[in-house]
């Protein structure tokens, strides 16, 4: 790698951009040229440089595509209305393509319009010919309000007062009243998520007690007077928690009760109403009377909600914080894991071994490791940790609760060993990168000092190694983040009931199952109802997953050279 | 004077410990992953072998005997006589403890007096006196009397009617009170040894230490009655009445030998249908006589040519003449047609219907040939009933699906759950006989044993598959054998060559693991898969290597030093892009545009690296000229020119590819490819052109440069369509090299997997050219050579090795790609050269399929299998690469 | 040591300037980045004479050198002013063809750089790169610039080894017979002995002795000894600047300014 000197000043006359005459010149000059411009071998340096433009164009097309199509998942569109030839279509126009129309089959451009209301009798999604689009009017009254269930609904919102009569509301009685039912719906979900789960939890112990109770007795473990006077203060136990367990359910039951009281109704298009209680609701606007910063404030209060809540409609709707609340907590127990044991094999293999066979093999088998296929990982993984290891810890800890399994089945602790196992080479290779990149004489001065083997490791060859392994454990963090194959059988779900981290007492659960971003998208892309409907919503995800992938690279990059910069030079001439 | 202190020392030598036994864990993980790769797969291949499982004193002779799969407990059925009594009995497995306690009981199966409604069960065992004689049995009772019985059902007759019923050995679980009542001792024995026998003759079992404890007792239910039977062919007698129950259903075909006055056999066959509409839950039977062109075959015939159930509706019934009459019971009148079997295999002496109901197994003896030899074939009965039942001479020959030489057998037993036969065979000395156990779709000899007795009376397979028994001379002992062989289908010929699966037109390589029915003939071919993999690897690299390798050059030789530390950095960050989404884009975004826009991703595929070349022979930009000149600053500069001439160059070649679409394709590649209008020469031509190219630039004509260039890139593509008319004379294009246009074809997953491996090809090779010493490169250019003579003469032949080691990882990286080709492939195992056709790699196969599949069965263990396979093949390509790279890094080191 | 503010102006003795210039430096300066290494430098090198350069290391000779057939080039953010004619042409004219220049001058690097081919193929690249492919040239070329770096009778009948498995002085002289191959007009030798041993150093001297009448060769040396025995003219650097050249024999008996005195006794530098 070497360049030419940039500032070419050149005492005969200064070489500024070409002017025009030099053009001409070099015109006429072009048939002499060119021919020894082949022999030069200029036409290859440009076939390299068109490899090396194809590469970047593909690059900028991904990202370009994820970015856009991302974003406008969650940018508020406009609404638009238009009378085709039977039916009156109102919705969001989305992607156009190339269609033949059913009667005439003659080919045409055609818009695909989703028209949501799903539980209104109206088909999600109409074809309109592009010529009609033209003669579409954006109605100014419509509302697009987002729903807890049967996803959103396009039209009129309507309160009736005491004696039944339906009259349209006006935007701000509609918001007070938003603001009332997410304060209740809020107070709701935090007693259940809260006291009633643990509740749950204390008597699903209490019963799994009971029922070991049962089983030493059968085995006759224990005698009979001993195994009764223990179940019976089991069930007193059950008792006295089933009795908060119902008080607090009967404040539930109110809280629910008001909660119903204050209804609205949706009136769509066709003439349809539905009414519902106003929590049901999560978010209203007139789509198409929205200022440019409106729209910006919807757009970003969707992005935080994308970001911080719980999936709806299966996944097709709602946010992503479980997939990746999981995915964050699997890299960390995963980083646990790889980091020590990937530093270490490093350091055995430039320090401590004997440049001989075996090192060749460790070497051998760590690149490998990298190069085994992913599925295969997820093969080892499930048949290795969850059936022999999994199993094993059922029989001795987990007696009661089989023959369901509690470890022997997927679970984040084994797709975090699955993966640590993956990315180990990843560290391993880097961090041996950064210790051979410390000089020898530093540690032959350590040595001279009298310093042990592990003090000079610990003192001088560590810390001066360290970029090196933050680069391999964040290109392995990043590498895992995006991983799906071999989680697909180690423990990943399509909706997981808990998150692996709790306010219940192991706090971590590491059996549990988990939802994983990566899997996210391979599910919604190719296992969900309708892969229209979901299709704005993988996007969504893909450019999350990009961002926290490419962050995470760029960090680790950011570091390697700045590493490089010091041992960078590859010897004079 | 400082000295070390102790503790430090300990320390030291702990932590050296530590790190030696985490860093050697490494390779346990690796050993480990293939040590449970190989224990999970090679049980597939175990041979397959016979075993005893015990030896039983029968009371008196029996015709079936059913056994518990956990207790020693077997149920002897009666034989063709005139009582119906069940014996059943502990099997003495050759431990003292069952001898002494002989638990022996005897049912008398009686049917309820009056005419009971049909719904409830009008049968019953009573058990009669625990102790009975063997040679004597109780009085005969009054009507019922038993007849032939086949796993576990008899035939029954009971006055006039005629019934058939089927006896089970059932579990009734013990209420709390009844196990809480169970002495401790003895639960602990159910705990170890699964079953006891109680002091009142009951029999215990507990299947695992969770299951509860559970009796044991004889069931009986009926199948079906024909109420009038006998009265209306009174000189039928149930010794002569044989019933073949049709798989999966109640009913079946009633054959009954009756002797005519003239003292010949005279059968007449009943087809028995019955079906229960589940709903009202009643059960309506019907009998209809079965007309024949010719008398069917006698009784002992009957024993050799087994009449069958094809796919559950047709009914093959041996004829006389050696011939088949295949009887269409959905028909009305019961058509029938003939089914004759090949008679170049000499004439049939066997002829036993397989499990799976398509095809049978039949024996042929080779004329005049001394000792006697014989020729066993597997013949396609459910394709040749068809092709029979829809021509028009309603006659068709049984397609041989493989044959094999093979020694005359005494008996045939098809096996009730497997694909496998039981032959007898004569042993090697006259007293002795050999069993023989054949898998029937690939036809080898999975296991044989030889059996001292010189006669086999009834050797038959139980419902479950595994234990054979059959009764010795005295027919008082009946000896059982188990046949294990788990997976006995597999085996290397199943898995690597071609076999010719049932009702399939020829041998073929075809993957298909699991489907609907219990029936199916599971085909587990890997060469599919392998060919999948291959293609999908192959068609990436392809992709992926010419512009990974020409961009290290790029960014390693001529750009300079910031444009490279940006360049570096995004195309490194390129690989940690996920492969799912990769994938997913692939499925969504690419395979779309690639179906609208065939021809012009052909044409930019084939012609863009040309028209490069020929810009820079021609386009005089001033940068490219300084680049052996002055500053390669100016390298970037030549970038923004390659960027520019790039946009341009594609939207040309796209339109000109639609253009070529619309005029000499009708429009639509993908119905062309599907048979629709255009010529093929263009598409001829439009494969030939990159060779084109080549051989025209490479004549030797050196002084005439420049108009032979311009001639060159004009004349191409038009020597390659007139090429491609010729030979499109006198070949079919599509037809046999190209086919069908599947959405999700190799190009999508060659783009999708090959920007997966770019970046990995591209690190490594740009690592490997920048390591060649600069003093190289001085040297070369000190003796004049251009920048692009430096690089293609002194810098890539040193790199070589380099070079060749970083595409060895992108190969190992492709093969294993999972995600990528899950998504963007159709996921078709088909095996074509077509580059529009889907395929099914073993990575994704594996993805897919192994979550549904059932622990520890065959397919499980397959699966595991193709990723042992997949493990080595990466194994041995990262150790050539490393040993490459080990090298190259030697010798760098001289230079 | 001196420092640069009292350093003697450049003397140039008549003897060196007398007879047709090959090679002719007028004020030529060249700077890395910002440090500039070469001020002002004013020399004639003459035609088919062999012309040494000494001075203490980091002088700027080598880069001197270098800046004759532009291979200062390769390295980052170099800039020059002045210019330096090589026959008539002058070396840093706007539309010159290197390569073309490069053919015309020849060069011995310090550390010998064969490349990793056969004996036969190193020595015929500078042909083989002007596109001359007919076999007979190539061999009569490869014999006669083997036989003038007299290594034809150690190497003539493994011609197809590779030229990694020579010794270094065999490799130094590789690459010797290499830069002639093309015959260039001018020889450049950055200090070609300074790796070898006393006996491949002694064979390399009587090299360049011969090439005395057939190339102009400049060389660089840190052996005061080897630029008495070969060069015919010498010229001295210190810290960038000429400070004074001329005949061999002149400079080592009684050179003109004390600073070349001092340096060639050893008394500094």
């Amino acid at each position: 790698m070497f360049s030419f000197g940039s500032k070419q000043s050149d005492s005969q006359g200064a070489s500024q951009a070409p002017q025009p005459a030099v053009l001409f010149k070099t015109a006429v000059r072009i048939r002499s040229r060119a021919a020894n411009n082949a022999t030069e071998g200029i036409p290859w340096i440009w076939v390299c440089a068109g490899a090396l433009v194809t590469i970047l164009l593909l690059i900028a097309g991904l990202f370009g595509v994820i970015l856009s199509q991302g974003l406008s998942a969650l940018w508020p569109h406009q609404v638009i209305k238009i009378q085709s030839e039977n039916a009156l279509v109102l919705g969001i126009p989305m992607r156009q393509e190339e269609g033949t129309d059913p009667n005439t089959n003659v080919k045409q451009m055609r818009r695909l319009v989703y028209q949501a209301n799903r539980d209104f009798g109206v088909n999600e999604f109409a074809f309109v010919p592009v010529e009609r689009l033209v003669e579409s009017e954006r109605p100014k009254d419509v509302w697009f309000v987002e729903r807890r269930e049967w996803g959103p609904f396009l039209g009129r919102i309507q309160t009736s007062d005491s004696n039944g009569v339906a009259t349209d509301v006006d935007s701000k009685t509609l918001s007070a009243m938003l603001v009332g039912g997410a304060e209740r719906s809020k107070q709701l979900l935090h007693i259940e998520k809260g006291a009633l789960a643990d509740l749950n939890a204390t008597m699903e112990d209490l019963r799994l007690e009971k029922k070991s109770i049962e089983r030493q007795l059968e085995a006759g473990a224990i005698p009979d007077d001993e195994a009764t006077a223990k179940s019976s203060n089991v069930e007193s136990q059950l008792a006295r928690v089933s009795k908060d367990h119902a008080a607090l359910s009967t404040q539930v039951q109110e809280l629910r009760s008001v909660d119903e009281a204050i209804k609205i109704t949706l009136l769509a298009d066709n003439g349809q109403t539905k009414t519902l209680p106003v929590s049901q609701i999560l978010r209203v606007f007139q789509p198409n009377s929205l200022s440019w910063i409106e729209r910006l404030g919807i757009f970003f209060s969707r992005l935080w909600g994308f970001v911080s809540e719980e999936p709806r409609e299966a996944n097709t709707e709602g946010g992503v914080f479980p997939a990746l609340f999981g995915t964050v907590a699997m890299t960390i127990i995963m980083t646990v894991f790889v980091l020590p044991v990937g530093v270490m094999t490093a350091v055995y293999m430039r320090e401590i071994a004997k440049q001989g066979v075996l090192v060749s093999l460790v070497r051998i088998a760590v690149n490998n490791l990298a190069g085994v296929p992913s599925i295969v990982y997820g093969v080892f993984g499930v048949g290795f940790f969850c059936y022999t290891v999994g199993a094993s810890i059922d029989q001795l800890f987990f007696q009661e609760k089989l023959p369901n399994p509690t470890f022997g089945t997927g679970g984040i602790l084994w797709a975090s060993l699955t993966l640590a196992l993956l990315t180990v080479p990843v560290v391993i290779v880097s961090t041996e990168e950064a210790l051979s990149a410390v000089p020898r004489s530093l540690r032959e001065a350590s040595y001279g000092c009298g310093a042990t083997r592990m003090q000079t490791l610990w003192n001088i060859v560590l810390p001066k190694a360290l970029p090196g392994v933050m680069t391999g454990l964040i290109l392995a963090m990043a590498r895992a983040v995006g991983e799906v194959a071999p989680l697909l059988m180690t423990g990943v779900v399509k909706l997981a009931p808990a998150l692996p981290v709790d306010s219940h007492f192991p706090f971590v659960h590491l059996e549990r199952s988990f939802m994983h971003l990566g899997f996210h998208i391979y599910d919604l892309g190719f296992q969900s109802r309708s892969t229209e409907l979901s299709r704005p919503m993988v996007f969504a995800s893909t450019s999350l997953l990009v961002a926290v992938v490419l962050s995470l690279n760029f960090i680790a990059i950011k570091i390697r050279s700045q590493l490089r910069k010091r041992f960078e030079g590859r010897g004079a001439f | 004077m400082l000295n070390t202190r102790r503790r430090v020392l300990i320390i030291d030598q702990l932590a050296t410990a530590l790190i030696t036994v985490i860093g050697l864990s490494v390779i346990l993980a690796v050993a480990g992953m293939m040590v449970f790769l190989i224990s999970s797969s090679w049980p597939l291949f175990k041979t397959e072998k016979f075993v005893s499982a015990g030896r039983i004193e029968l009371p008196h002779s029996s015709s079936g005997m059913i056994v518990d799969e956990i207790a020693p407990l077997a149920v002897l059925l009666p034989k063709t006589s005139e009582t119906c009594v069940l014996r059943a009995s502990l099997i003495q497995q050759n431990n003292p403890e069952i001898q002494n306690k002989k638990a022996d009981f005897s049912y008398q199966l009686t049917r309820s007096a009056g005419q009971t409604p049909e719904s409830s069960n009008p049968w019953s065992l009573v058990a009669s006196a625990a102790k009975t004689d063997a040679n004597n049995p109780s009085e005969p009772n009054n009507e019922v009397s038993c007849g032939a019985s086949k796993h576990g059902n008899l035939i029954v007759r009971s006055g006039n009617s005629l019934a058939s019923v089927s006896i089970q050995i059932v579990r009734e679980f013990l209420s709390p009170e009844e196990t809480k009542a169970l002495a401790p001792e003895s639960r602990k024995e159910l705990a170890e040894k699964k079953w006891i026998l109680t002091t009142d003759n009951t029999v215990l079992v507990k299947a695992s230490a969770q299951s509860p404890i559970a009796k044991l007792d004889l069931q009986v239910t009926e199948d079906w009655a024909v109420s009038d039977y006998f009265s209306q062919y009174p000189n039928a007698s149930l010794a002569n009445v044989q019933f073949i129950q049709r798989p999966g259903k109640k009913d079946g075909l009633i054959v009954s030998h009756t002797a005519r006055p003239d003292n010949l056999i005279e059968s007449q066959l009943f087809l028995l249908s019955s079906n229960e509409n589940n709903l009202t839950g009643e059960k309506k039977t019907e009998l209809r006589e079965v007309k024949l062109p010719e008398p069917a075959a006698s009784l002992e015939e009957f024993e050799k040519f087994q009449p069958a159930w094809i796919e559950g509706r047709y009914l093959v019934v041996p004829l006389q003449s050696k011939t088949f009459a295949s009887i269409d019971s959905e028909d009305a009148n019961l058509k029938y047609s003939i089914l004759s079997v090949p008679n170049d295999l000499g004439n049939l002496t066997q002829w036993t219907p397989a499990f799976g109901g398509a095809a049978a197994i039949a024996e042929f003896s080779i004329p005049l040939n001394n000792p006697p030899a014989s020729r066993c074939a597997y013949l396609d009965v459910g394709r040749a009933t068809r092709i029979a039942s829809n021509s028009v001479g309603e006659k068709a020959e049984m397609g041989v699906l493989w044959q094999d030489k093979c020694k005359p057998a005494l008996k045939n037993i098809a096996h009730p759950h497997k694909r496998i036969v039981f032959r007898v065979v004569q042993g090697s000395s006259a007293d002795s006989l050999l069993v023989e156990a054949r898998e029937l779709t690939t036809g080898r000899i999975a296991a044989q044993m030889n059996t001292p007795t010189t006669s086999l009376d009834s050797l038959k397979s139980d419902t479950h598959g595994n234990l054979i028994s059959w009764l010795d001379v005295s027919q008082r002992f009946s000896e059982i054998r188990e046949f294990i062989a788990p997976h006995v289908e597999v085996s290397l010929k199943s898995l690597f060559e071609k076999i010719h699966y049932e009702s399939y037109e020829n041998a073929s390589y075809s993957w298909q693991s699991t489907s609907g029915t219990d029936e199916f003939q599971s085909k587990f071919s890997l060469i599919p898969l392998i060919w999948g993999t291959f293609k999908a690897t192959l068609y990436s690299l392809l992709f992926a290597v010419p512009l990974a390798i020409f961009a290290a050059v790029y960014s390693s030789e001529i750009l300079d030093r910031q444009t490279r530390n940006v360049v570096k950095p995004t195309l490194e960050m390129m690989a940690s892009v996920p492969s799912v989404v990769l994938g997913f884009l692939a499925a969504i975004v690419v395979a779309p545009w690639i179906e609208s826009h065939i021809v012009s991703v052909l044409l930019i595929g084939t012609s863009m690296p040309f028209l490069l070349y020929v810009f820079g022979v021609f386009l005089q930009v001033p940068s490219a000229r300084h680049l052996t000149t002055r500053g390669l600053y100016a390298s970037r500069r030549l970038l923004m020119w390659v960027i520019f001439g790039f946009a341009i160059m594609l939207w040309l070649l796209s339109r000109a590819g639609l253009l070529i679409e619309r005029t000499a394709f009708g429009g639509d590649l993908k119905a062309f490819l599907s048979g629709g209008p255009g010529t093929e020469g263009v598409l001829w031509g439009l494969l030939l052109l990159p060779l084109v190219f080549i051989t025209l630039w490479s004549l030797p004509i050196r002084r005439a440069r420049n108009w032979y260039r311009i001639a060159v890139f004009a004349l191409g593509p038009v020597i390659a369509v007139g090429i491609g008319a010729l030979i499109s004379g006198h070949t079919e294009l599509r037809a046999d090299l190209l086919g069908q246009y599947a959405q999700r074809n190799t190009l999508v997953i060659a783009i999708a997997m090959g920007f997966a491996i770019i970046p990995i090809i591209y690190s490594l090779a740009e690592d490997a050219l920048t390591s060649v010493p600069n003093s190289l490169r001085a040297g070369s250019l000190a003796c004049g050579a251009s920048v692009w003579q430096t690089t293609a003469r002194v810098v890539l032949p040193t790199a070589a090795s380099g070079l060749f080691s970083a595409i060895m990882v992108g190969l190992g990286r492709g093969i294993g790609e999972t995600m990528i080709a899950v998504m963007a492939t159709g996921n078709t195992a088909v095996m074509t050269t077509n580059p529009f056709d889907g395929l099914r790699s073993m990575a994704a196969n594996i993805a897919v399929e192994l979550p549904e599949a059932a622990q520890r069965s065959t397919h499980y263990r397959i699966l595991f299998l193709s990723a042992l396979t997949l493990f080595m093949f990466t194994f041995t390509l990262n150790s050539f690469a490393e040993f490459l790279r080990a090298r190259y890094r030697a010798r760098n080191k001289a230079l | 040591m001196l420092n640069p503010a009292d350093l003697p102006s450049t003397f140039v003795h008549p003897e060196s300037c007398s007879g047709p210039a090959q090679i002719s430096i007028q004020n030529f300066n060249l700077w890395y980045g910002k440090s500039q290494a070469l001020h002002s430098i004013n020399l004639p090198i003459l035609q088919h004479e062999i012309t040494s350069f000494i001075g203490p290391s980091g002088c700027g000779k080598s880069t001197l050198l270098r800046a004759i057939n532009r291979l200062n080039d390769l390295i980052d953010n170099v800039t020059v002013d002045g210019d330096i004619r090589v026959g008539e042409r002058s070396v840093y004219e706007r539309h010159l063809d290197v390569t073309s220049l490069r053919k015309r001058i020849g060069m011995v690097f310090q550390k010998s750089n064969p490349f990793p081919m056969s004996i036969y193929e190193n020595v015929c690249y500078p042909l083989r790169i002007s596109g001359i492919t007919s076999r007979a040239t190539l061999d009569e070329a490869v014999e006669t610039s083997l036989r003038s770096s007299a290594l034809w009778d150690e190497v003539k009948d493994r011609l197809k080894r590779s030229a990694l498995d020579l010794s270094g002085g065999q490799q130094q002289r590789l690459c010797i017979a290499r830069a002639i191959a093309g015959n260039p007009e001018v020889l450049l030798m950055d200090e070609p002995c300074s790796a070898l041993d006393p006996i491949s150093t002694a064979k390399i001297e009587e090299l360049i002795l011969e090439m005395k009448g057939r190339f102009t060769v400049v060389i660089v040396t840190h052996s005061m000894a080897q630029a008495s025995r070969v060069s015919d003219h010498t010229a001295f650097f210190y810290l960038g600047r000429l400070i004074e050249a001329g005949p061999t024999k002149r400079l080592f008996e009684n050179a003109h300014s004390k600073a070349t005195q001092d340096y060639i006794s050893g008394r500094f530098g």
